[in-house]
């Protein structure tokens, strides 16, 4: 069902959902792009090695840097098909601050990381999108948000966080609103749980979570086969809000 | 002896379709429908000329006990039920309150909320002692948002939909997938929307919106989601997902 030309971008580089993305789209007969600030780090040299990913550096809350990014990938790889959005955006000092010690600067910044970064990549991939010609399930490309419990339900001490992700499911809505109906996919894809993506020793493990026992943590191997399902659905069916969540999870 | 996927609810659309769908995956299709006894060896036929197995039933699902019967006679006589489909629908058209009579809302109440209770009840302990199970539940607009003359098959879905929940919660870390997927749009089905409309309303509204228009959801396309629930790995469960047409305007913009 994929075809030879299908080409994804994912934007937001990391050791979990992007890595995993990376290898599952290149190993179904995508080309594929991973962009990131800092797009030297060793899982992106890797993926580069292993599947042929091409590393782009790009900071996604920069109207400029989004724009010159699309136009790189699009003459590297040709224009984007499926475009993943996978930026946490969270500062390292806005975690677990009360409202009322909430630096704001550090709320502004993560809401540009987050939200503004996730409207930027959006009207960047449907300006390419829509002139993409129909594939064979009658689609001219898919949009992923990867977004979070936030986007569900404002957690205490997680303000920013939740104004983040509830920008971006609202940008997601309305993108699909608009888009699907001209023949772009766009999906909002909350993960109510931690992910716990495979270390070096076999387990896997989240940075603060620890180490996931009886799959009770979401493996980002298997968070990318359903993108990758979402990506092949057909356009008389189209889901638009998937929550994955493990087996375990208290909701 | 093969897993067995048992749909209740196996018309031409959604049910019969992912039966099949799952009959190519190499389950033992139990399809169970009320009535058209042809509809339903054709459906058998056809899961057959594919390569695969099922077995057909007539059932009355709102009779007391014809779930659970035929829930242990398929456990007893072909298969574990790994997975199945509840696909009983309960629409009855617009109606204004005074139009709705007392036995249509409770019917529909029987076959939309009451029958998903029935077959937990009986399919639940069984896959709870093998530790694993999905039950795949469709559901409709009328789940998310009570429109106008929806009175019954709004409160059916809206009962359902909540005790996907609750099932959910009670029956998730045992290792049984339950999942609510809501179908919010028009559906391509000869048994269900076709007879609802007539045939040649039916036939109209496929040239109109159908077709190569992809505008009527495709039981085809929507058993592949069906099928990626099933196999999704326990990291990663989804509980609800809303399906619609491209073309289609979402439950919450309407």
């Amino acid at each position: 069902m994929t075809r030879a030309r299908d080409v994804a971008l994912i934007v937001g580089g990391g050791p979990g959902i992007s890595a995993s993305c990376a290898r599952l789209f290149a190993k179904s007969g995508m080309r594929v792009g991973v962009a990131a600030r800092s797009p030297d780090k060793p899982v992106l040299l890797e993926l580069e090695k292993a599947h042929g990913a091409l590393r782009y550096a790009c900071d996604a809350s920069e109207p400029a840097a989004v724009e010159q990014l699309f136009e790189r990938v699009v003459r590297d790889l040709g224009p984007p098909t499926l475009v993943v959005h996978n930026i946490d955006g969270r500062v390292a000092g806005i975690f677990r601050k009360g409202i009322t010690e909430a630096d704001p600067s550090m709320a502004l910044e993560t809401l540009r990381n987050a939200a503004f970064s996730a409207f930027l990549i959006g009207q960047a991939a449907a300006r390419h999108m829509l002139s993409n010609e129909p594939d064979a399930n009658g689609a001219r490309g898919t949009i992923i948000f990867t977004n979070a419990s936030a986007a569900l339900k404002g957690f205490p001490t997680s303000g920013a966080f939740a104004m983040a992700c509830q920008a971006k499911s609202g940008l997601a809505q309305s993108m699909a609103r608009e888009l699907m109906p001209k023949g772009i996919h766009i999906a909002n894809v909350p993960i109510d749980a931690a992910i716990g993506w495979t270390q070096e020793d076999g387990t896997r493990a989240h940075r603060l979570a620890g180490t996931s026992v009886d799959d009770n943590m979401a493996d980002p191997d298997r968070i990318a086969e359903t993108y990758l399902q979402l990506h092949r659905q057909h356009r008389s069916t189209w889901a638009f809000e998937v929550v994955l969540r493990p087996w375990v999870e208290k909701w | 002896m093969k897993p067995v996927c048992l749909v209740m609810g196996a018309g031409a659309g959604i049910g019969g379709t992912v039966g099949r769908r799952f009959a190519r995956e190499g389950y033992h299709a139990c399809l169970c429908r009320r009535s058209d006894l042809p509809g339903l060896d054709r459906l058998v036929d056809a899961i057959k000329s594919d390569g695969g197995s099922a077995t057909g039933f007539l059932i009355n699902a709102v009779e007391p006990n014809s779930i659970e019967e035929r829930i242990a006679a398929i456990e007893a006589d072909i298969g574990p039920i790994e997975v199945v489909i509840y696909n009983l629908g309960a629409q009855i058209g617009d109606r204004a309150l005074k139009d709705t009579p007392l036995k249509a809302f409770e019917t529909g109440w029987r076959m939309g909320t009451l029958g998903l209770f029935r077959l937990a009840s009986a399919v639940c302990p069984l896959m709870e002692a093998r530790g694993k199970g999905t039950i795949l539940v469709t559901s409709s607009t009328a789940a998310m948002r009570g429109n106008g003359g929806q009175h019954s098959h709004a409160a059916a879905m809206g009962g359902r939909r909540m005790l996907c929940q609750s099932l959910n919660a009670e029956f998730s870390s045992k290792g049984i997938h339950v999942a609510h997927i809501v179908i919010d749009g028009a559906v391509d089905a000869p048994d269900t929307l076709g007879k609802m409309l007539g045939p040649e309303r039916f036939q109209q509204l496929r040239e109109t919106r159908g077709n190569e228009h992809d505008g009527l959801m495709l039981p085809a396309q929507i058993a592949e989601t069906y099928l990626h629930l099933a196999n999704q790995h326990r990291s990663t469960w989804t509980h609800e997902l809303d399906l619609r047409a491209f073309s289609d305007r979402p439950w919450w913009n309407h």
